[in-house]
């Protein structure tokens, strides 16, 4: 080992803290606006994906789409190969199979919220209200603070601009960044990116010892986007090309409805 | 040899060892294995006396030692085994003076300043050694669990247990030391490192009776205590001297004097935890060992012998755990010159154990065994090249196995073991029938399922000198060394009959709606071996410039490479850190000392982490999924085969070393005979340790699922790292006070306060896997306990009876809220930083102990009586979070052991 590898060894180690990692995976942070010409009621909005892709083509599809890679079996179109992404919100199970896979974090205030756009009917027909609402959750998660409820909250993902549109932040995690490459993004308003038959399995037996899974997401959305893509979803119409050395303060619009 | 001291031709072997120390780079602990008298002689007027003759001796050095003072009155004898000295200094025309009593312990500096009168009340006077503890010269922490605290207070007859003792000091067998993990301990045997070279943990057990002494140091590392990020246990085995002496004891406990507790159930009748009440144990064990000389002052001998048989039913296995392990311990001591001194020692240890797995899963026929062995060789020559010089070398082998099988069969029915079948000697080993797994719950039939045959070596030589000089500036020590260090492991496994039949349900368990199916596994036999090897270099001084102040100054140099199971080289780095510290004795006349200490140290790696990047673990297995429908009709296939070139894991190309950064400081002040007061503050930041993260999972914001994948396949693929989130950062304040055995009372009290916070206490954790939980990962750490109290006591009666209890007190343990993973289809997402859910509660319990020995001819009749855990405290000690709810309902997944009683008879000579 030469001298100056060993001087430079004994920097590293007394320094500690000067070590670089150099990790070809980084962080990616923006702000997603969803038009306000493009949605009726906020809290009705679906799952927001955003993938991190080599580039794009808005002719494949009709509309924007990540660039692919070979066709492979029965898939309609090729792996997008995301480099990394995210989502706005996810599934979150309310506790009721009535409303398995059409509720999503981030976006009702309140049990009466989340009521108002998903009336649940009792047994007896009549209005589910908050108060029943919040003790099957209750019952079925052993919850007793509405703070644990993770699919209401005062927290929000979405705030209403000056123009009218919605605006939230995203944060890509451990995403490879190479300039050139666009940041695209869609919502699944129709919940079909929602897979019934996956996650946990029913934590509480009801009465009648039914079996059921409270539903979480396909695991390769960002790779087939098609798959799930589907009328009334929503999608960016231009994505954001990344520039090289930023890593933040990107904004992805999401503007055109999918007819 | 000539009368000046002086040794020709020892220049150049100085030199080159300490070139050797220097330039070459290192591995390993090269622990102080002995302690050091020193001090001056002088006469009533203070002036001092050259020629005095000092001579020490004592049970544990076969012998005698003595020196001559030098010009300035001083004299200095290191390499003395830990024990009790008598110290002589006689000078023509003067008094003889005899000091008794003089505590020896490892790495300690005893300091002795002789006055010798004129006045001739006595030809001899002779003074009991009641000086405190503190050693002014050191500027290290830690504990020395002395023979006396062994034999006087409860510890379970394990020395893994007598370390819990040292304040700062926490957890199990393998325990957390002062902010490090379990797994981050060195443990040395007289000096030799047996440390798991794969796991890191302990490998040894021991006959308590043939231990002299236990050092543990926690921190403040000089520096050759190199190799360690948590503490360095040094256990020091007794030897053999000039009078024949030895012990036969044996200790039985019964489970079922215990009592026992039922089953806990929720208001709405569910159960949280299972009844104890079908727990059975036994315990019994036999300690022999003897020494003496085979030669009078020239060759001794120690040896030593332990079995142990341990029978246990968990509340609903099937089978009884059945443990039975033998441990021989045997020392040579020879010394063909007065200078030159040869150390051989052998250890091995035995041990089966049977129906390891205490479950209600599996049935007698599935049954695991284990089998384990060690056997560690060491030999060691102490060369006193001059008065002022030592030298040591040190070689040792280790190596163990640890095979993993089916149950070996047995033809006799009143056991509760697997049977023979037609055909099978007793013993057998059967593999060659696959197992079965019964339907999801159900449990595991036919044969045990899994193999593995594991082999680990160690080997270390070692070589240090010792050089005391005067007149430079005050006194120094200097010391160098280099260990070269080379490890290996070798494991085969695989599945019985290449096969693995899983009788299960569709559909995760749905009971209502699915076919029975098979999933039949082949899994061919594997073999790995990975290896690594390492130096360690280090010199150091330890300066008195002045009486009253001690200064440490070293540098370490560490080389570690290990490699994985192909030959690749998975980790290779060299370091060179410092230490440092100062002591400073206010009072000048050794009764009391501020100490600041601080360094950096290396860990060293393990094979787990080049084994991490094994390339046939995952290279050659076949995996074959075959489902029928309930018309035993091939519904579907699927195959899954891994190529070695497809390994899911990798190494970044960047790793760094890691390390701890340590400080120390504190006081200590003795305040009476033998017993001392001091306030020791400890600092540890450990950083850059070993990770690894998932490269190809994309996340949902959440982190509850993932969203895609980055290469097209849905897998996990992990790569290994030195990230700088892998961090800990521990802070401690402990307050100690200490009286050892003197005039029949022995007390040690100590209080830490601490807080350890971190990303991860483990290696190679999933703690990076999922990037969208960093956020959370970093926080209070399972082994934080920010309240431990330990406090000790024995008393010898005068009617010849030794009581002695020990209080031990502990904050529970943080832990989270989790939230469910539906990648990981299991509690495993935060929503805060771990460990401000809430903790465990708090836990205590008192040991008690009584000894008895009555005068026999040649020896004592012993007799013993262990009472743990007294009040039968069952605190739960960890719990189960996935079950937990705001209403505070959980499962324990540990709770305080219950009452325990162990009585104990023996003789002794």
């Amino acid at each position: 080992m030469s001298s100056k590898a060993l001087a430079a060894c004994a920097a590293i180690i007394l320094l500690g803290g000067c070590f670089q990692e150099e990790l070809p995976e980084q962080n990616l942070s923006g702000t997603v606006v969803v038009s306000g010409d493009v949605v009726d009621d906020i809290r009705s909005l679906g799952m927001v994906y955003i993938g991190i892709f080599e580039g794009w083509n808005p002719e494949q599809l009709g509309y924007s789409y990540p660039a692919t890679g070979p066709r492979v079996g029965d898939n309609p179109l090729g792996d997008a190969q995301p480099y990394g992404g995210t989502t706005v919100g996810e599934y979150a199970y309310p506790c009721l199979r009535a409303i398995q896979c059409e509720v999503v974090t981030g976006r009702y205030p309140s049990i009466d919220d989340l009521l108002e756009v998903n009336p649940i009917a009792n047994e007896d027909g009549s209005d589910m209200t908050s108060e029943q609402f919040y003790d099957q959750c209750q019952w079925y998660y052993g919850w007793n603070s509405v703070d644990e409820f993770r699919f209401v909250g005062d927290e929000l993902d979405f705030t209403e601009n000056e123009a009218g549109d919605y605006e939230a932040e995203f944060l890509a995690w451990h995403s490879q960044l190479p300039a050139g490459s666009i940041v695209w993004g869609f919502v699944d308003n129709d919940f079909t990116t929602c897979s019934a038959s996956q996650g946990a399995i029913n934590r509480r037996r009801s009465d009648d010892g039914a079996f059921f899974r409270e539903g979480t997401n396909f695991a390769d959305v960002l790779n087939f986007p098609d798959k799930y893509i589907t009328e009334g979803d929503l999608v960016s119409s231009q994505p954001t090309v990344l520039t090289e050395d930023k890593k933040d303060g990107y904004q992805l619009v999401i503007d055109e409805v999918l007819n | 040899m000539n009368r000046s001291g002086k040794h020709p031709g020892v220049a150049p072997l100085l030199f080159l060892v300490a070139l050797i120390a220097l330039l070459v780079p290192g591995f390993a602990a090269a622990t102080e294995q002995t302690g050091t008298v020193q001090g001056t002689v002088a006469d009533d007027e203070g002036s001092p006396l050259t020629g005095a003759v000092v001579t020490l001796q004592s049970d544990e050095m076969q012998g005698v030692r003595s020196f001559t003072t030098k010009g300035d009155g001083s004299f200095w004898m290191p390499g003395l085994p830990p024990g009790l000295y008598e110290l002589r200094a006689e000078f023509s025309g003067l008094q003889t003076y005899v000091q008794t009593g003089i505590r020896v312990t490892i790495g300690s500096e005893v300091r002795v300043d002789v006055v010798l009168t004129t006045a001739e009340v006595t030809d001899v006077v002779t003074v009991v050694d009641d000086k405190p503890t503190v050693d002014t010269a050191d500027s290290g922490q830690g504990a020395v669990v002395t023979k006396e605290y062994l034999e006087a207070l409860p510890n379970r007859r394990s020395y893994q247990s007598a370390v819990q003792f040292a304040p700062g000091v926490t957890g199990g067998a393998n325990p957390n030391v002062k902010g490090g993990s379990s797994s981050e301990n060195v443990w040395l045997l007289d000096g030799a490192n047996t440390t798991d070279p794969v796991t890191g943990t302990f490998s040894f057990n021991f006959n308590l009776d043939a231990i002299e002494e236990i050092e543990v140091i926690t921190g403040g590392f000089k520096a050759e205590n190199g190799g360690t990020l948590g503490s360095i246990i040094n256990v020091r085995t007794e030897s053999g001297g000039n009078e024949l002496h030895g012990s036969i004891r044996g200790f039985y406990s019964n489970g079922n004097w215990s009592p026992k507790r039922d089953a806990i159930y929720t208001p709405d009748g569910r159960q949280l935890e299972g009844s104890e009440f079908d727990r059975d144990s036994q315990n019994f064990d036999l300690n022999v060992s003897v020494g003496g000389a085979i030669v009078q002052d020239k060759l001794w001998f120690f040896s030593s012998l332990k079995y142990i048989h341990n029978v246990g039913t968990s509340a609903g296995a099937r089978s009884p755990r059945v443990f039975d392990g033998f441990n021989l311990f045997t020392k040579l001591t020879a010394r063909p010159h007065p200078r030159h001194e040869v150390i051989l020692s052998a250890l091995g240890s035995v041990a089966n154990i049977s129906n390891q797995i205490q479950s209600f899963r599996y049935d007698p026929d599935a049954q695991r065994h284990q089998h384990q062995s060690n056997f560690t060789l060491g030999a060691e020559w102490n060369w006193r090249i001059t008065d002022s010089i030592i030298a040591n070398v040190h070689y040792t082998r280790f190596k163990s196995a640890i095979d993993v099988t089916p149950q070996p069969c047995t033809w006799r029915d009143d056991l509760r073991f697997k049977q023979c079948k037609e055909g099978q000697s007793e013993g057998y080993i059967d593999f060659l029938t696959p197992a079965t797994l019964g339907a999801s719950g159900a449990r595991y039939e036919d044969n045990y399922w899994r193999f593995s045959l594991n082999d680990r070596w160690r080997d270390s030589v070692r070589a240090s000198v010792t050089g005391f000089v005067r007149r430079a500036l005050g006194t120094h020590k200097i010391k160098g060394g280099v260990e070269f260090g080379w490890t290996r492991s070798q494991v085969q496994f695989g599945v019985p009959g290449n096969l693995r039949l899983t009788q299960g349900l569709d559909d995760s368990g749905d009971p209502t709606s699915v076919e029975p199916f098979w999933w039949v596994e082949y899994d061919g036999q594997i073999s790995q071996a990975n290896n690594g090897n390492s130096i360690f270099g280090f010199l150091q001084d330890t300066w008195q410039p002045a009486p009253w102040l001690t200064v440490d100054l070293g540098v370490k140099y560490d080389r570690v490479v290990l490699n994985n199971d192909v030959g690749e080289r998975i980790v290779g780095f060299n370091a060179f850190t410092p230490v440092g510290g100062v002591s400073v004795d206010p009072s000048g006349r050794k009764m009391a000392k501020i100490y600041l200490g601080g360094g950096i140290n290396i860990d060293q790696g393990k094979l787990l982490v080049s084994g991490f990047l094994d390339k046939n673990g995952t290279g050659s297995k076949l995996y074959v999924e075959e489902r029928y429908g309930g018309s035993e009709v091939n519904t579907s296939f699927s195959q899954w085969n891994y190529s070695r070139g497809q390994s899911n894991y990798n190494s970044h190309d960047k790793l760094t070393a890691p390390r701890v950064y340590g400080l120390v400081t504190g006081f200590e002040m003795n305040i009476g005979a033998k017993t001392k007061v001091g306030l020791e503050g400890t600092a540890k930041w450990f950083r850059n340790l070993w990770e690894d993260d998932e490269v190809n999972y994309i996340w949902n914001g959440a982190g509850t699922n993932t969203i895609g994948v980055i290469n097209g396949l849905q897998d996990y693929f992990f790569r290994l790292r030195t990230p700088n989130q892998a961090s800990r950062n521990y802070y401690s304040l402990s307050f100690i006070l200490q009286r050892q055995m003197f005039k029949g009372l022995l007390l040690d009290i100590n209080y830490t306060m601490s807080m350890t916070r971190g990303l991860t206490e483990t290696q190679i954790t999933g703690a990076l896997d999922n990037p969208t939980q960093q956020p959370f990962e970093y926080g209070w750490l399972g082994s934080d306990r920010p309240h431990v109290i330990k406090a000790s006591a024995a008393y010898l009666t005068p009617f010849g009876l030794q009581v002695a209890g020990t209080f031990r007190f502990q904050s529970g343990s943080r832990f989270d809220r989790t939230y469910y993973s539906d990648k990981s289809g299991g509690y495993a997402v935060y929503v805060a930083e771990v460990g401000t859910f809430d903790s465990v509660n708090p836990f205590w319990s008192v040991d008690l102990r009584a000894i008895y020995k009555l005068k026999m001819p040649y020896g004592r009749l012993f007799f013993q009586v262990d009472l743990y855990n007294v009040t039968n405290n069952r605190q739960a000690t960890g719990i189960s979070t996935a079950t937990l709810n705001s209403r505070g309902e959980y499962n324990a997944s540990g709770r305080q052991g219950p009452m325990d009683l162990q009585l104990g008879i023996g003789y002794e000579f």
